[in-house]
């Protein structure tokens, strides 16, 4: 039941079947990471980014993915779940990993996974939505006994007792010193438990993005991640002091507030237009041979 | 045997009746001679599995009463054993260097002697080590997060944990369990921990182990100990003076100190609720609101809520004379200024960023008050805490590094 389609328009006028299993084609999400046009690597150096136009080397460039919906031409959005491929994904949450462990990202892991693939009825669709992170449910599970993809350690966020959702750790350099870490560590916060509860119950927080994109065509498109944008509105060069390097998520923490527009998450310190955003669609061929 | 005074609460022993005792224990704030009387029944035990295995022996002091254990990690001596062996090794850390046990020293009841803690990288923790005495006891761990449950859970922070850096393990899980694969001695420990299991070298396993280990270090054969259980030479004249002003309206101490473990915090087989207690003791007041600098805040780190500015967890007062300096920051060095800490309700801290008047925090706990103590006083309070050293813990042979024996 898990792999059904779930959303009632698409099958309003249609007979109440659901479609079996069997029914469920895979469907490749691809993925690209990019720093502006460029495509990313880690210890590559890329000038120009953020208000200050600092220098940055990344090491660490991963995130969660789960509630993936497909939307049809006809504007019908379609459920579509996970397709379990160990270790990437399981049967709801898919890890999409841009660091090949190599470089500044040696503790990363060689492996990569730059897209997801999930299980919906073949059609003809033209956008994909789904959330960034991993569910509440699921968020606060213990990390000794999971399996992959939530076996990670440099995704555990421990002393939060949850997951980094969206993980970017770099390095901006300054002109006037050395090169400054600067981290975006993206999870649930605010999270509060009842005293006999072994995980907690609620967030005020969830900093769960939501990503809908139109004019995705899965066989003809890739989902463009990207840094440079993610970053645009903010001075890598500087952190608010007394105050997590970068942004760990925390609401009093002004660094986070671009990084949240370009997510579409609330932020108290939101600043900046609201384009350009952290995902766009870009046609495959053109950014197909970056990998 | 000693009956507990009108306005005393603490230790009270109930000869014979060590695993009943849970029973008898009260929480804080309740009057031992108010509650009904203790079971002597043998419980039933918790779960079918455990009365299939051989029950583990508890070497519990008098009137201690039994940890609570997690269903999916039972205690077993195999277990303890291995754990000790993990504890002790410094192949725990990223660089080789560090072991729970280079944060954790026996000598000082399983805290350390720095004001913050110092990770396996150099990075300084924003908050001292803390005791592991009678951490079996506690429903909540470290200073002041109220997610951390589970010594299984808490593991994982110093392992893996970034913010800051202490064992340095982040991203590094599959070499850890390399390395404790390829140790010879580590195959029968942990084929006689995990009997059955294709593959006992887990981080699951690990962290099973090392919980096993801490929850059997358990601290209760203080001078007070002895002195409650009847031995009234056991502690000085001044430090009977100390504990009737520790358990009295003049201090207050025991609001947040209470209970068998003084702390709050606690929870045992049997005592029906769990208790988990933070507190603002007005150490800052940064701003006039109440505000703790910025590094520190407490539980407000983590909700995000105002009211839990500067609320931080009592932490045991056993042994508290060997884990100096004092306080989540280390930021008072020795027992008398603690006192004068709290005698005067409230930290002034008179310049600098984190100047402040901390008796005028609107958030600072109801009892944190001036207290007129007279010099004698003090003394007699700082003869009481240290009367609460547990040496034979301290150096007992269950808990050193089994590497050394070697």
């Amino acid at each position: 039941m898990s792999l059904v389609v779930m959303a009632a328009a698409l099958f309003a006028a249609a007979p109440s079947v659901t479609p079996s299993a069997d029914s469920l084609t895979p469907i490749t999400i691809r993925m690209q990471a990019m720093v502006g046009n460029t495509p990313f690597q880690c210890g590559k150096e890329y000038p120009g980014i953020g208000t200050s136009g600092a220098t940055i080397t990344a090491s660490d460039f991963r995130f969660y993915v789960h509630n993936v919906r497909l939307v049809t031409a006809r504007g019908d959005t379609v459920r579509a779940a996970m397709a379990p491929q160990s270790p990437w994904q399981d049967r709801e949450i898919a890890l999409v990993d841009f660091e090949n462990g190599a470089a500044t990202c040696a503790n990363g892991t060689p492996e990569m996974h730059p897209e997801f693939t999930v299980l919906a009825p073949a059609g003809d669709y033209q956008g994909v939505a789904f959330t960034v992170g991993v569910p509440f449910a699921r968020n606060h599970s213990d990390m000794a006994t999971q399996g992959p993809p939530l076996s990670l350690s440099r995704l555990f966020w421990s002393w939060n007792a949850g997951y980094k959702f969206l993980r970017v750790d770099m390095r901006a350099t300054r002109p006037d010193s050395a090169a400054t870490a600067w981290v975006i560590h993206l999870g649930s916060t605010g999270c509060t438990g009842a005293p006999g509860a072994k995980a907690p119950t609620s967030c005020t927080h969830g900093n769960r993005p939501e990503i809908a994109l139109s004019g995705f065509n899965p066989t003809r498109d890739v989902i463009v991640a990207d840094l440079g944008a993610l970053l645009s509105r903010s001075d890598v060069r500087r952190n608010q002091p007394q105050t997590a390097m970068g942004c760990m998520a925390a609401p009093n923490d002004a660094d986070c507030g671009g990084l949240f527009a370009s997510l579409g998450l609330t932020h108290p310190n939101t600043t900046g237009a609201d384009t350009p955003k952290f995902f766009r669609v870009e046609r495959a061929t053109a950014t197909s041979s970056s990998r | 045997m000693s009956f507990p005074r009108p306005g005393v609460i603490g230790l009270t022993v109930v000869a014979g009746l060590a695993i009943a005792a849970s029973a008898a224990l009260p929480p804080d704030g309740a009057r031992l001679d108010a509650q009904p009387p203790a079971k002597t029944t043998a419980k039933a035990p918790a779960k079918a599995t455990a009365a299939s295995k051989a029950a583990y022996r508890w070497q519990l002091p008098p009137g201690f009463p039994e940890p609570v254990v997690p269903d999916d990690n039972p205690m077993t001596e195999a277990k303890v054993a291995l754990g000790r062996h993990l504890f002790y090794d410094t192949r725990l850390s990223g660089n080789g260097t560090f072991s729970c046990a280079s944060c954790h020293l026996q000598s000082r009841a399983f805290a350390d002697a720095l004001p913050r803690a110092v990770g396996s990288t150099g990075e300084i923790h924003p908050r001292g080590s803390m005791g592991l005495a009678n951490i079996a006891y506690s429903p909540a761990l470290t200073w002041a997060n109220p997610l951390m449950r589970s010594l299984e859970q808490q593991a994982l922070v110093p392992m893996f944990g970034e913010e800051p850096v202490e064992l340095g393990l982040s991203g590094q899980e599959q070499q850890l369990l390399a390395r404790v694969r390829g140790v010879p001695q580590y195959k029968a420990l942990f084929a006689a921990a995990y009997p059955g299991s294709g593959e006992p070298v887990s981080l699951d396993h690990i962290v099973k182990a090392i919980a096993s280990f801490q929850r059997t270090m358990i601290s209760g054969r203080s001078p007070y100990d002895a002195f409650k259980q009847g031995r009234s030479a056991a502690i000085s004249a001044s430090a009977r003076r100390g504990e009737e002003l520790f358990f009295s309206e003049k201090t207050e101490c025991f609001h947040c100190h209470g209970g068998f473990n003084f702390t709050g915090t606690v929870n045992y087989v049997g005592k029906g609720f769990v208790e988990i207690e933070f507190h603002n003791t007005a150490l800052y007041n940064t701003d006039g609101q109440g505000r703790y600098p910025a590094t520190n805040t407490g539980v407000e780190a983590i909700t995000h809520e105002a009211e839990d500015m500067g609320k931080f967890k009592a932490p045991s007062l056993r042994n508290i004379a060997v884990t100096a300096p004092y306080m989540h920051d280390g930021s008072i060095a020795t027992l008398e200024e603690v006192i004068e800490h709290y005698n005067a309700g409230g930290r002034t801290v008179k310049n600098g960023p984190n100047a402040g008047v901390g008796a005028d925090s609107p958030l600072k706990s109801e009892f944190i008050k001036p207290m007129d103590l007279t010099p004698q006083e003090k003394r007699d309070l700082v003869a009481f805490l240290r009367s609460l050293t547990d040496s034979t813990f301290l150096r007992d042979p269950r808990f050193t590094n089994p590497w050394r024996t070697r």
